[in-house]
């Protein structure tokens, strides 16, 4: 993102927050659509406390955030294995396109059936597969876009083909691969969000879960906007770590 | 030392049909500090010969006989350095041990003094050619392979590459053998001309660089190419580019 786009962001951002206060506090302030913002205002305490917001975050995020560093090292990690699994499968690669089709909501309401005691380790366990899912039918994908050239110079200088995959291709991906995490960390927001929402045991999910049930609404917008504000932060984290380490790749 | 090629040929069978010859019977010595072009119409072939010299495409009969066990060096047309790397970390790419004095005499020979720390994504072909060309040297090669490296290049720039290579071969005895599609290119550069013809892929000598022949009987030399090429393949001259 350009320095110019992300101050359009901000300012379009700041623009539209301007107007709900004017709107919502002085013109509306009772409506059944939005929460008058002073009354925002003075529920942050009491949502921090009443929802165990805190804990409740911190839940989500080291999920998200753990699968996330998780599968960075572990394709890294394991990438000859995986490279010479690519090269036996990439012929195949057309058999998991049935993959795309199943949506992350199917498989939760699975799992609530298969384990009706919802316990946080089918949720690790749950975001850590996606996670993996997606990063590795990224590098299936992208694979086949490393220069033919930079392969061709590690065989020429006498590079091992798990040498070659840790020197050049993975050296190739990881710009793609940075940007793919871009990606998908709001697919895993989303994927942890309604996991949580379903099994109601834990995390922004069940926060999200409780309000609902409590018909809550400035609760609900509150932890919604906090959320906007976590996967805002987040995705810039990622796309600067783009931009720092792997600027060689635009 | 010099590199004997023997008797190669390339068919390769298609999954449906019968076998095609891309190479036919090639042989030939690439001798020590001397600069071979192989002229070819079309870039497919040469490539694959290219290739085969270098070890990286095998063959159907024939061999290579490479007396100082040395690698072949290949440089493909697109630029080979990697941009994650800094030029210096792009010369010793693949070695394990090496000494930085003569490494950074290769990168200075190159063209590339004070350039050691720079990374190079957003630099032009003719600086990222330069450290292919120092990753080469740092390798000690028996023979450094030009597939057809200067053709996406503009013409100031492809001058000053073949004044380096030409400054590059004499000062380390080195041997290129260069794969091109432009016959000025190789009149320029070579001791040795082959032409590599288009079907079945054989390979013609044709003119060797004795006393600076090539140099003097140039505009002759350039207008006999033109009609062997011409005889080889209808319209070949348009696969060529002469400047």
């Amino acid at each position: 993102m350009g320095r110019k786009t992300a101050k359009n962001s901000l300012l379009l951002s700041a623009t539209l927050i301007f107007i709900y206060i004017i709107i919502f506090e002085f013109f509306l302030p009772v409506n059944r659509v939005l929460p008058k913002p002073s009354i925002l205002l003075e529920s942050i305490p009491h949502i921090w406390s009443e929802y165990n917001l805190l804990i409740s975050l911190a839940h989500t995020m080291s999920i998200i955030y753990f699968a996330i560093l998780l599968s960075f090292f572990s394709t890294f990690i394991l990438s000859s294995r995986i490279f010479k699994l690519f090269d036996d499968m990439l012929e195949s690669k057309y058999s998991f396109r049935f993959l795309n089709y199943i949506p992350p909501f199917i498989i939760i309401m699975l799992l609530s059936f298969w384990f009706p005691s919802g316990i946080v380790l089918i949720e690790i366990l749950f975001i850590i597969v996606l996670t993996h899912i997606l990063i590795y039918r990224h590098l299936f994908s992208n694979l086949k876009n490393v220069p033919e050239e930079f392969i061709t110079v590690g065989r020429n200088l006498g590079l091992t083909k798990s040498n070659i995959f840790k020197m050049i291709s993975w050296k190739c991906l990881e710009p793609s691969l940075i940007k793919e995490y871009s990606r998908i960390h709001y697919s895993l927001w989303g994927s942890a969000l309604l996991f949580e929402y379903v099994f109601n045991a834990g995390g922004i999910g069940s926060v999200f879960h409780i309000t609902a049930s409590y018909h809550d609404f400035t609760a609900l917008f509150l932890t919604a906007f906090i959320v906007f504000l976590l996967i805002w932060i987040g995705d810039f984290f990622i796309r600067l770590i783009n931009n720092v380490i792997f600027g060689w790749g635009k | 030392m010099n590199i004997e090629i023997k008797n190669i040929s390339k068919e390769i069978v298609p999954a449906t049909g019968a076998a095609i010859s891309l190479l036919k019977n090639i042989s030939l010595t690439i001798r020590q500090g001397e600069i071979t072009s192989i002229i070819s119409p079309t870039g497919d072939k040469s490539s694959t010969l290219l290739k085969i010299f270098a070890q990286l495409e095998s063959t159907s009969t024939g061999e290579i006989v490479n007396p100082s066990g040395k690698r072949i060096i290949y440089l493909p047309s697109e630029p080979s350095s990697f941009p994650w790397l800094n030029v210096l970390d792009n010369v010793v790419f693949g070695l394990d041990h090496y000494s930085k004095e003569r490494i950074l005499q290769f990168i200075s020979s190159s063209g590339l003094e004070g350039y050691e720390k720079h990374i190079p994504h957003n630099n032009s072909l003719g600086f990222r050619f330069r450290i292919s060309l120092a990753r080469s040297l740092a390798h000690d090669p028996a023979a450094i392979v030009l597939d057809n490296p200067f053709v996406m290049m503009d013409i100031s720039t492809r001058e000053e590459l073949y004044s380096l290579i030409k400054e590059l071969q004499q000062k380390f005895d080195l041997t290129f053998v260069l794969g091109t599609s432009n016959i000025s290119e190789s009149l320029l550069l070579s001791d040795k001309i082959y032409l590599l013809s288009n079907d079945p892929g054989e390979l013609t000598f044709l003119y060797e660089n004795i006393a600076g022949e090539i140099h003097r009987r140039k505009s002759e030399i350039k207008n006999h190419l033109k009609i062997i090429l011409d005889k080889i393949k209808p319209n070949s001259l348009s696969a060529l580019s002469i400047c």
